[in-house]
């Protein structure tokens, strides 16, 4: 029945003529491993087809849904993360055996006459697999895809003569946009693979023509492609799926924060196997020489690498010399030598070197990593991305923008201790959070409330390094003045001197405990006690009328904060204490610190060394750093939370 | 392919036959091997719009009542005249990745009976999905595509359809607003089942 159906379909179609011109080719000298790169190359492709026929299902190509698209396939779909991850692989497997086949083909004199178009096929698909490349490199629209490319565009535009028109005509305009991802997805998914399957027909169609090369035809006795070489293919192949599937598990393809032009990227680097050509272009000679001969950029990315590519495209003709042969195969390998070294400098400079741009460039990519994991966890938030697209996202988080904000206004003052050594003057008030543990804020938490009680001079020992040097402005001269006043002559230094051991010693710390947490729930956060807790009744005892207590045959008394602090206790309606500055209404919640930086004077009078922030900050700004310093932004965890009781 | 018989171009080859045999077989299982493991997780990623049990798209919980209710119109936008007037839905709506607010999520038709009881019908038509039209001469809806018709009262009155106007239940609450429990049915079939 199969064979009389087989019979039907050969006889109308000559299916069997057709595989047995492709199974039963000869090969002279045996089937051999060092055969199967073209195979495997044929592998791949198929893997990129099928992968990337899957990710085109879910992919939308616009500036502001391709990160968004490529985030739900990453995080939503069943096995997104490991089609991308696939795909992504793959893609620089295929540049890695182009290599081993080009090394092949060289060494075993397969590019010589009469197969000199074939090796120039060849080189024509090795330039559209390097094009496929740099096209997908953006589509995500991720920071990384997007500096990455800028470069590569950029030097586009830098060619001679018709370097804008030809970066205009990629791009889709003068600059990026919603055309630069249609336009770059046409050729990635459309115009580059259909010319890889033409050039990659007419490269088979040549190959069987002249059938293999073989150096040594009667080292074992002739057999044929199946299933002998075959065997050797499918084991290659199945190595390759081996190799990139375990990457794809293993590390998958990242995606880091969405694309944003306002937003730096000091990680910034292309595609590992552009590396070579990424380090070459930092040399100044090579700028130099772009400067002499008038090319510019173009001299470097495009004419040198030309220049090499033209010369290997010319290995069939320089064959013909005698010695020829000798001289490609030296060629070929002093070139991949060249490129390697090249790379592995890089390399080394990058994750290696202690350099300051090696430390720089690892603490980006690490920094990179937190927003690129940030932007996916907010994304997955129950608001999720908002149709002005993600890049919104973390435009608006104060866990992202708050400790930058920090960095550029706070940090030189108040220097996280992680930092040392990064500053040219010494600390001049105290830490008030880390910028790389973002969650974790010393400012107003427990142990800061502590230290200002009982630790008043240590806790706020940097502002002795505020001086007033001769022909400072006269603001330094009054900040250096305030803040020798606080530290030696105001009356909360002494105040916490003289109680410091009371309030540690007596009632087991009790005491100590009471006015923390009570002074702690004014800023009204949600890890507070609540005004019925015992400790918040002693500590607003306290607050308003002091502590007398024995100890061992004498009184001591500790004065109220009532009598120097103005304080509205939160939650209580007319209650109000009103002793002076500084205020401690809502101490260390939103409000507060949000008047406090504006304008430190209105709320510590004189007793203030700290410059306002009112004209300096934008809202925006202001309301990120008051906002991460409090802790008021989305964490994962706390979703979880609220939505367990929901899913009952 | 295995049961392939040894092509006469072979026949210099003086292989053995057993490992002939292995060689083939290996091949094939390897081969298979490699082209099909890719296809497990891209087959299992084609068919993630049956198997995903998170909803990705359609209107997102947050605007409707606990009964799955939406406010769609007050009612004394409606005729008095007892004609059906139609009435656009505003919700939001979670289109995979994006969350649109109050975006426009469908229509329906909503008449004030002689008993002042609120009647709505989803203005989907229930044979292949076009959205039907009320004609005020002929007093009946009529769908666009295939001619589908509907008395007044949601009726059919020709076959083309495979049902009634799909009914939605809808109320006046004490707002003075219509809230209508919007939900869309699959077309082309007997029996309601929502989408």
């Amino acid at each position: 029945m199969i064979n009389r159906l087989a019979d039907w379909l050969d006889h109308r179609t000559g299916y069997r003529d057709l595989m047995r011109e492709a199974l039963d080719e000869p090969i002279p000298g045996g089937a051999r491993w060092r055969y199967v790169w073209g195979s495997t190359l044929v592998f791949t492709f198929g893997m990129q087809v099928l992968t990337g026929f899957m990710l085109w299902f879910a992919y939308s190509p616009s500036t502001r849904t391709a990160w968004e698209s490529v985030f739900f396939i990453q995080n939503e779909m069943h096995f997104g993360w490991l089609i991308r991850g696939l795909h992504h692989f793959t893609a620089q497997a295929m540049v890695v055996l182009l290599v081993f086949h080009l090394i092949q083909v060289v060494i075993d004199g397969a590019y010589k006459a009469p197969r000199e178009v074939n090796f120039w096929l060849g080189l024509v698909l090795m330039q559209i697999v390097l094009g496929l490349g740099l096209t997908g490199y953006l589509l995500p629209w991720d920071q990384k895809g997007y500096y990455a490319t800028q470069v590569s565009t950029e030097i586009m535009g830098s060619t001679p003569v018709i370097g804008p028109q030809l970066q205009q005509l990629v791009q889709g305009g003068p600059e990026y946009g919603h055309h630069t991802l249609t336009r770059f997805f046409a050729l990635h998914a459309g115009v580059l693979p259909a010319l890889l399957v033409a050039f990659l027909f007419l490269h088979i169609y040549v190959f069987r023509r002249h059938a293999i090369t073989t150096k040594l035809p009667h080292r074992a006795p002739t057999t044929t492609f199946w299933p002998d070489q075959v065997l050797r293919d499918g084991v290659a192949c199945l190595i390759v799926l081996a190799a990139v599937g375990f990457l794809a598990v293993w590390r998958g393809a990242e995606l880091s924060a969405p694309a944003n032009p306002g937003e730096p990227y000091e990680a910034a680097r292309p595609e590992w196997y552009y590396l070579f050509l990424f380090r070459f272009l930092k040399f100044e000679w090579v700028s130099h020489m772009g400067e002499v001969t008038g090319l510019g950029e173009a001299f470097g990315a495009v004419v040198i690498p030309g220049a090499l590519m033209g010369l290997l495209a010319l290995m069939p003709l320089i064959a013909h010399i005698k010695g020829g042969h000798k001289f490609n195969v030296a060629y070929l390998v002093l070139v991949i030598f060249g490129a390697a070294g090249l790379t592995g400098l890089a390399i080394q400079e990058d994750w290696y070197s202690s350099s300051k741009d090696g430390l720089a460039f690892r603490a980006a990519v690490q920094q990179a990593h937190v927003d690129g994991e940030r932007a996916t966890e907010l994304a997955l938030s129950p608001s999720g991305i908002p149709p002005a697209g993600a890049i919104t996202l973390l435009q608006s988080d104060p866990l992202t923008q708050g400790p930058k904000v920090f960095r550029t206004y706070c940090a030189d003052c108040h220097q996280p201790a992680s930092m040392a050594g990064q500053f040219t003057a010494a600390a001049q008030a105290p830490e008030l959070a880390d910028l790389t543990e973002r969650e974790k804020i010393r400012f107003a938490d427990r142990t800061w409330i502590t230290a200002v009680l009982t630790d008043f001079r240590g806790h706020f020992g940097a502002l002795a390094n505020i001086k007033a040097e001769t022909g400072s402005p006269a603001e330094q001269e009054a900040r250096a003045k305030a803040a020798e006043a606080i530290l030696n002559g105001g009356s909360m230094a002494d105040w916490s001197q003289t109680n410091a051991e009371i309030l540690k010693t007596s009632d087991g710390g009790a005491n100590l405990k009471g006015i923390v947490e009570f002074l702690y729930a004014q800023s009204g956060k949600a890890d507070a006690v609540l005004p019925d807790d015992p400790a918040y009744a002693r500590g607003r005892e306290i607050f308003e009328n002091g502590l007398t207590l024995m100890q061992g045959d004498q009184q001591v008394t500790v004065d109220a904060c009532s009598g120097c602090h103005t304080l509205h206790v939160r939650g209580e309606a007319d209650e109000a204490f009103s002793g002076g500055s500084p205020i401690l209404t809502g101490y260390g919640g939103q409000d507060w610190l949000r008047a406090f930086i504006s304008d430190p004077a209105a709320h510590y009078g004189s007793n203030n060394a700290m410059p306002g922030f009112a004209t300096q900050l934008t809202p925006q700004e202001m309301d990120m750093l008051v906002r991460w310093l409090t802790g008021d932004y989305y964490r994962a965890a706390m979703a979880v939370e609220t939505s367990a009781p929901a899913a009952e | 392919m295995s049961h392939k018989p040894p092509s006469p171009a072979t026949g210099e080859i003086s292989d053995f036959p057993r490992r002939g045999f292995m060689t083939r077989l290996l091949a094939l299982v390897i081969g298979g091997l490699t082209g099909l493991l890719p296809a497990i997780p891209a087959i299992s990623y084609f068919i993630d719009p049956l198997t995903r049990k998170k909803r990705a798209v359609g209107l997102s919980d947050d605007d409707m009542d606990p009964e799955g209710f939406i406010k769609v119109a007050s009612q004394d936008a409606l005729s008095e005249d007892g004609m059906p007037r139609s009435f656009k839905v505003i919700a939001d709506m979670q289109d995979f990745w994006n969350k649109f607010p109050d975006t426009e999520v469908g229509a329906v038709y909503l008449r004030k009976e002689s008993d002042g009881q609120i009647s709505c019908f989803n203005a989907r038509c229930p044979h292949l999905g076009c959205t039907v039209k009320f004609e005020d001469a002929s007093q009946t809806y009529v769908c666009p595509c295939h001619a589908s018709a509907f008395s007044m009262t949601g009726e059919r009155t020709n076959s083309i359809p495979p049902r009634n106007l799909d009914k939605l239940d809808a109320e006046v609450r004490e707002d003075g607003m219509v809230w209508v429990k919007f939900q869309k049915y699959r077309a082309g079939i007997k029996e309601q089942v929502v989408v």
